[in-house]
Protein backbone atom coordinates (compact mmCIF):
# COMPACT_ATOMS: atom_id res chain seq x y z
CA UNK A 1 0.00 0.00 0.00
CA UNK A 2 3.35 2.35 0.33
CA UNK A 3 4.36 2.03 -2.73
CA UNK A 4 0.88 2.47 -4.12
CA UNK A 5 0.85 5.73 -2.22
CA UNK A 6 4.48 6.65 -3.98
CA UNK A 7 3.34 5.71 -6.70
CA UNK A 8 0.49 8.29 -6.47
CA UNK A 9 2.44 10.92 -5.55
CA UNK A 10 4.98 10.24 -8.42
CA UNK A 11 1.85 10.72 -10.81
CA UNK A 12 0.19 13.78 -9.28
CA UNK A 13 3.87 15.18 -9.27
CA UNK A 14 4.28 14.76 -12.85
CA UNK A 15 1.08 16.12 -13.53
CA UNK A 16 1.04 19.64 -11.75
CA UNK A 17 5.01 19.90 -13.81
CA UNK A 18 3.02 19.39 -16.90
CA UNK A 19 0.41 21.63 -15.99
CA UNK A 20 2.77 24.23 -14.87
CA UNK A 21 4.94 24.07 -18.33
CA UNK A 22 1.83 24.13 -20.01
CA UNK A 23 0.91 27.33 -18.92
CA UNK A 24 4.40 28.48 -18.74
CA UNK A 25 4.13 28.20 -22.68
CA UNK A 26 0.86 29.90 -22.98
CA UNK A 27 2.17 32.87 -21.27
CA UNK A 28 5.14 32.83 -22.96
CA UNK A 29 2.86 32.96 -26.25
CA UNK A 30 0.88 35.44 -25.39
CA UNK A 31 3.29 37.79 -24.57
CA UNK A 32 5.45 37.42 -27.43
CA UNK A 33 2.41 37.79 -29.88
CA UNK A 34 2.08 40.89 -27.99
CA UNK A 35 4.97 42.18 -29.41
CA UNK A 36 2.96 43.86 -31.96
CA UNK A 37 4.11 47.23 -33.96
CA UNK A 38 1.59 49.95 -34.17
CA UNK A 39 1.34 52.16 -37.18
CA UNK A 40 -0.08 55.87 -37.28
CA UNK A 41 -2.16 56.61 -40.30
CA UNK A 42 -3.96 59.85 -39.06
CA UNK A 43 -1.82 61.76 -41.21
CA UNK A 44 -1.96 59.97 -44.15
CA UNK A 45 -5.36 61.39 -44.42
CA UNK A 46 -4.12 64.72 -44.06
CA UNK A 47 -2.17 63.93 -47.29
CA UNK A 48 -4.71 62.73 -49.15
CA UNK A 49 -6.21 66.96 -48.50
CA UNK A 50 -3.84 67.70 -50.97
CA UNK A 51 -5.50 66.07 -53.67
CA UNK A 52 -9.23 66.99 -52.92
CA UNK A 53 -8.05 70.50 -52.28
CA UNK A 54 -5.88 70.26 -56.21
CA UNK A 55 -8.93 68.43 -57.44
CA UNK A 56 -11.36 71.04 -56.59
CA UNK A 57 -9.57 74.00 -57.54
CA UNK A 58 -8.86 72.58 -60.94
CA UNK A 59 -9.41 74.24 -63.88
CA UNK A 60 -11.49 72.87 -66.65
CA UNK A 61 -9.67 73.60 -69.88
CA UNK A 62 -12.99 73.28 -71.59
CA UNK A 63 -15.55 75.27 -69.77
CA UNK A 64 -12.61 77.45 -68.46
CA UNK A 65 -14.30 76.88 -64.59
CA UNK A 66 -12.49 75.27 -61.41
CA UNK A 67 -13.78 72.21 -60.46
CA UNK A 68 -16.08 74.17 -57.43
CA UNK A 69 -17.28 76.38 -60.06
CA UNK A 70 -18.13 73.92 -62.55
CA UNK A 71 -20.02 71.68 -59.24
CA UNK A 72 -22.20 74.83 -58.69
CA UNK A 73 -22.65 75.62 -62.33
CA UNK A 74 -23.79 71.51 -62.78
CA UNK A 75 -26.13 71.83 -59.80
CA UNK A 76 -28.23 75.03 -61.02
CA UNK A 77 -28.49 73.62 -64.75
CA UNK A 78 -28.98 69.71 -62.96
CA UNK A 79 -26.85 68.66 -65.88
CA UNK A 80 -23.31 66.97 -64.21
CA UNK A 81 -22.26 65.75 -67.88
CA UNK A 82 -19.26 68.08 -67.86
CA UNK A 83 -18.44 67.44 -64.46
CA UNK A 84 -18.38 63.36 -65.21
CA UNK A 85 -16.25 63.95 -67.90
CA UNK A 86 -14.17 66.27 -66.32
CA UNK A 87 -13.75 64.40 -63.06
CA UNK A 88 -12.96 61.44 -65.04
CA UNK A 89 -10.30 62.76 -66.88
CA UNK A 90 -8.81 63.48 -63.04
CA UNK A 91 -9.25 59.68 -62.42
CA UNK A 92 -7.18 58.71 -65.61
CA UNK A 93 -4.70 60.65 -64.95
CA UNK A 94 -4.10 60.68 -61.38
CA UNK A 95 -5.74 57.01 -60.16
CA UNK A 96 -2.41 54.43 -59.48
CA UNK A 97 -5.05 51.22 -60.13
CA UNK A 98 -2.39 48.90 -58.76
CA UNK A 99 -1.91 50.66 -55.48
CA UNK A 100 -5.71 52.20 -55.27
CA UNK A 101 -8.56 50.11 -55.32
CA UNK A 102 -11.23 52.98 -55.46
CA UNK A 103 -11.05 56.34 -55.76
CA UNK A 104 -14.35 57.73 -55.59
CA UNK A 105 -15.88 61.71 -55.99
CA UNK A 106 -19.78 61.78 -54.78
CA UNK A 107 -22.42 64.94 -54.12
CA UNK A 108 -25.17 65.50 -52.11
CA UNK A 109 -27.54 68.24 -51.41
CA UNK A 110 -27.63 68.40 -47.63
CA UNK A 111 -31.32 69.14 -47.23
CA UNK A 112 -32.41 66.00 -48.21
CA UNK A 113 -29.08 64.30 -48.46
CA UNK A 114 -30.50 63.49 -51.70
CA UNK A 115 -27.14 61.99 -54.13
CA UNK A 116 -26.75 64.12 -57.16
CA UNK A 117 -23.72 63.12 -58.29
CA UNK A 118 -21.33 60.05 -57.98
CA UNK A 119 -17.88 58.66 -60.02
CA UNK A 120 -15.69 56.10 -59.06
CA UNK A 121 -12.83 54.51 -60.27
CA UNK A 122 -11.71 50.67 -59.30
CA UNK A 123 -8.12 49.46 -59.19
CA UNK A 124 -6.83 46.04 -58.83
CA UNK A 125 -8.25 44.15 -55.23
CA UNK A 126 -6.06 44.41 -52.01
CA UNK A 127 -6.98 40.77 -50.28
CA UNK A 128 -5.34 41.99 -46.82
CA UNK A 129 -7.48 44.61 -44.77
CA UNK A 130 -4.18 45.26 -42.60
CA UNK A 131 -3.15 47.08 -45.94
CA UNK A 132 -5.78 48.76 -47.21
CA UNK A 133 -6.10 52.20 -45.51
CA UNK A 134 -9.45 54.09 -46.83
CA UNK A 135 -9.30 58.10 -46.35
CA UNK A 136 -12.62 59.41 -46.69
CA UNK A 137 -13.04 63.20 -46.76
CA UNK A 138 -15.81 65.29 -47.50
CA UNK A 139 -16.12 69.26 -47.86
CA UNK A 140 -19.19 71.56 -48.17
CA UNK A 141 -20.02 73.72 -51.24
CA UNK A 142 -22.00 76.53 -51.27
CA UNK A 143 -24.38 77.47 -53.65
CA UNK A 144 -26.86 80.09 -53.82
CA UNK A 145 -29.82 78.27 -52.16
CA UNK A 146 -28.26 75.67 -49.90
CA UNK A 147 -24.95 73.99 -49.37
CA UNK A 148 -23.92 70.70 -51.26
CA UNK A 149 -21.65 68.35 -49.65
CA UNK A 150 -18.68 66.06 -51.56
CA UNK A 151 -17.20 63.53 -50.61
CA UNK A 152 -13.98 62.22 -51.58
CA UNK A 153 -12.78 58.32 -51.06
CA UNK A 154 -9.43 56.88 -51.72
CA UNK A 155 -8.86 53.77 -50.98
CA UNK A 156 -5.22 52.46 -51.00
CA UNK A 157 -2.60 50.10 -49.68
CA UNK A 158 -0.17 51.03 -47.27
CA UNK B 1 -13.05 -15.41 13.16
CA UNK B 2 -15.37 -12.49 13.25
CA UNK B 3 -13.86 -10.08 15.07
CA UNK B 4 -10.55 -11.10 12.82
CA UNK B 5 -12.23 -9.77 9.46
CA UNK B 6 -13.68 -6.68 11.19
CA UNK B 7 -10.27 -5.49 12.18
CA UNK B 8 -8.86 -6.41 8.91
CA UNK B 9 -11.46 -4.15 6.98
CA UNK B 10 -11.09 -1.84 9.36
CA UNK B 11 -7.50 -1.64 8.89
CA UNK B 12 -7.82 -1.54 5.11
CA UNK B 13 -10.56 0.79 5.36
CA UNK B 14 -7.77 3.41 7.38
CA UNK B 15 -5.06 2.54 4.43
CA UNK B 16 -8.22 3.58 1.99
CA UNK B 17 -8.41 6.50 3.64
CA UNK B 18 -4.86 7.97 3.75
CA UNK B 19 -4.47 7.33 0.25
CA UNK B 20 -7.63 9.31 -0.10
CA UNK B 21 -6.38 12.03 1.51
CA UNK B 22 -3.10 11.73 -0.01
CA UNK B 23 -4.77 12.55 -3.45
CA UNK B 24 -6.98 14.95 -2.21
CA UNK B 25 -4.39 16.58 -0.64
CA UNK B 26 -2.46 17.02 -4.27
CA UNK B 27 -5.59 18.15 -6.13
CA UNK B 28 -5.65 21.23 -3.70
CA UNK B 29 -2.26 21.66 -4.26
CA UNK B 30 -2.54 21.40 -8.31
CA UNK B 31 -5.76 23.71 -7.76
CA UNK B 32 -3.23 26.03 -5.52
CA UNK B 33 -0.52 26.05 -8.04
CA UNK B 34 -2.58 26.77 -10.85
CA UNK B 35 -4.80 29.87 -9.42
CA UNK B 36 -1.08 31.09 -7.93
CA UNK B 37 0.32 30.52 -11.62
CA UNK B 38 -2.90 32.44 -12.75
CA UNK B 39 -2.62 35.60 -10.76
CA UNK B 40 1.31 35.67 -11.35
CA UNK B 41 1.40 35.80 -14.65
CA UNK B 42 -1.35 38.05 -15.11
CA UNK B 43 0.17 40.64 -13.01
CA UNK B 44 3.17 39.41 -15.60
CA UNK B 45 1.64 40.32 -18.80
CA UNK B 46 -0.07 43.40 -17.22
CA UNK B 47 3.50 44.71 -16.39
CA UNK B 48 5.02 42.79 -20.16
CA UNK B 49 2.68 44.16 -22.35
CA UNK B 50 2.69 48.02 -22.67
CA UNK B 51 6.35 47.91 -21.86
CA UNK B 52 7.45 45.64 -24.93
CA UNK B 53 4.77 46.72 -27.53
CA UNK B 54 6.75 48.90 -30.06
CA UNK B 55 5.12 51.98 -31.66
CA UNK B 56 6.25 51.88 -35.19
CA UNK B 57 7.13 55.78 -36.48
CA UNK B 58 8.71 55.08 -39.51
CA UNK B 59 5.32 55.85 -41.61
CA UNK B 60 4.96 58.61 -39.57
CA UNK B 61 8.23 60.50 -40.17
CA UNK B 62 7.59 59.80 -43.56
CA UNK B 63 4.64 61.50 -43.74
CA UNK B 64 5.81 64.12 -42.16
CA UNK B 65 9.14 64.51 -44.35
CA UNK B 66 6.11 64.47 -47.66
CA UNK B 67 4.89 67.53 -46.23
CA UNK B 68 7.58 69.01 -45.34
CA UNK B 69 8.42 68.97 -49.14
CA UNK B 70 4.98 70.30 -50.30
CA UNK B 71 3.88 72.73 -48.00
CA UNK B 72 7.43 74.21 -46.93
CA UNK B 73 8.00 77.16 -49.18
CA UNK B 74 11.54 76.65 -48.89
CA UNK B 75 11.35 73.82 -50.41
CA UNK B 76 8.56 73.14 -53.43
CA UNK B 77 5.54 75.04 -52.19
CA UNK B 78 4.54 78.10 -54.66
CA UNK B 79 4.35 81.74 -52.65
CA UNK B 80 3.02 84.69 -54.34
CA UNK B 81 2.26 86.78 -51.17
CA UNK B 82 1.00 84.08 -49.10
CA UNK B 83 1.73 80.22 -49.72
CA UNK B 84 -0.56 78.51 -51.69
CA UNK B 85 -0.64 74.62 -50.21
CA UNK B 86 -0.58 71.87 -53.21
CA UNK B 87 0.80 74.25 -55.21
CA UNK B 88 4.63 73.45 -56.03
CA UNK B 89 6.66 76.09 -57.61
CA UNK B 90 8.27 74.82 -60.89
CA UNK B 91 11.45 76.91 -60.17
CA UNK B 92 11.87 75.20 -56.97
CA UNK B 93 11.84 72.26 -58.51
CA UNK B 94 15.92 71.53 -58.87
CA UNK B 95 18.33 69.41 -57.16
CA UNK B 96 20.30 71.79 -55.20
CA UNK B 97 16.96 73.54 -53.52
CA UNK B 98 15.92 70.35 -52.59
CA UNK B 99 19.33 69.39 -51.44
CA UNK B 100 19.25 72.56 -49.07
CA UNK B 101 15.77 71.77 -47.41
CA UNK B 102 15.90 67.74 -47.11
CA UNK B 103 19.03 68.00 -45.19
CA UNK B 104 18.61 64.49 -43.53
CA UNK B 105 21.17 61.83 -43.42
CA UNK B 106 18.82 58.83 -42.98
CA UNK B 107 16.43 58.88 -45.53
CA UNK B 108 17.04 58.27 -48.84
CA UNK B 109 14.47 60.25 -51.36
CA UNK B 110 13.07 59.80 -54.90
CA UNK B 111 10.81 63.05 -56.36
CA UNK B 112 9.48 62.26 -59.53
CA UNK B 113 7.51 65.36 -60.99
CA UNK B 114 5.07 63.99 -63.97
CA UNK B 115 3.70 66.51 -65.98
CA UNK B 116 3.80 65.94 -69.89
CA UNK B 117 7.20 65.03 -69.21
CA UNK B 118 8.92 63.29 -66.37
CA UNK B 119 11.67 65.27 -63.91
CA UNK B 120 13.13 63.53 -61.30
CA UNK B 121 15.56 63.92 -58.16
CA UNK B 122 17.41 61.96 -56.22
CA UNK B 123 18.45 62.73 -52.87
CA UNK B 124 21.23 61.32 -50.08
CA UNK B 125 22.50 59.06 -52.98
CA UNK B 126 24.13 56.56 -50.87
CA UNK B 127 20.37 55.64 -49.46
CA UNK B 128 19.02 55.41 -53.08
CA UNK B 129 18.22 51.66 -53.01
CA UNK B 130 15.04 51.37 -54.10
CA UNK B 131 15.30 47.86 -55.67
CA UNK B 132 15.60 46.84 -51.36
CA UNK B 133 11.51 47.93 -51.06
CA UNK B 134 9.41 44.64 -50.23
CA UNK B 135 12.31 42.61 -49.89
CA UNK B 136 15.04 43.60 -47.39
CA UNK B 137 13.23 43.84 -43.98
CA UNK B 138 16.12 45.91 -42.33
CA UNK B 139 14.42 49.08 -44.61
CA UNK B 140 11.01 50.66 -44.59
CA UNK B 141 10.02 52.68 -47.88
CA UNK B 142 6.90 54.58 -48.73
CA UNK B 143 5.62 55.60 -52.18
CA UNK B 144 3.12 58.23 -52.24
CA UNK B 145 1.71 59.98 -55.14
CA UNK B 146 -0.18 63.18 -55.25
CA UNK B 147 -2.18 64.55 -57.46
CA UNK B 148 -0.51 68.62 -57.57
CA UNK B 149 -0.81 72.12 -59.31
CA UNK B 150 2.10 73.41 -60.77
CA UNK B 151 2.87 76.94 -61.13
CA UNK B 152 5.25 77.59 -63.93
CA UNK B 153 4.19 80.23 -66.60
CA UNK B 154 0.54 78.78 -66.31
CA UNK B 155 -0.90 76.53 -63.61
CA UNK B 156 -0.66 73.18 -65.12
CA UNK B 157 -1.92 69.80 -63.60
CA UNK B 158 0.45 66.97 -62.40
CA UNK B 159 1.53 63.96 -60.33
CA UNK B 160 4.32 64.54 -57.88
CA UNK B 161 5.67 60.92 -56.90
CA UNK B 162 7.51 60.69 -53.57
CA UNK B 163 9.43 57.58 -52.48
CA UNK B 164 11.70 57.53 -49.20
CA UNK B 165 13.64 55.21 -47.78
CA UNK B 166 15.52 54.41 -44.36
CA UNK B 167 17.15 51.44 -42.61
CA UNK B 168 15.37 50.63 -39.59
Amino acid sequence: MKKAQEELTFVFGLILLALLLTLFFIVVNIASISKTEQRIDALVTNEVNINMLNYLRTIDKKTNQSTIDLIVFSYHNDNYEDLKRFTQEFFDRYHDKQKCQVMQVSLFRTSDEELLFRLFSTGDLVTRKDEYLQSTLSTLIPTYDQDLKLYYIEGCKK
Amino acid sequence: MLWILILKKMKLDKKAQDTFNLTKEWIVWIVRAIVFFVVFSTILMIIYIPAFSEVNTDGLRHSLLRQHLIYDKNCLAYENDRIYPGIIDFNKFNQANLERCFNTKDYGVEVNLKTDSIKTIKLNEKLNKFEFCGYEKGFHCTNETFYILIKNNEIEQGTLNIVILNQK
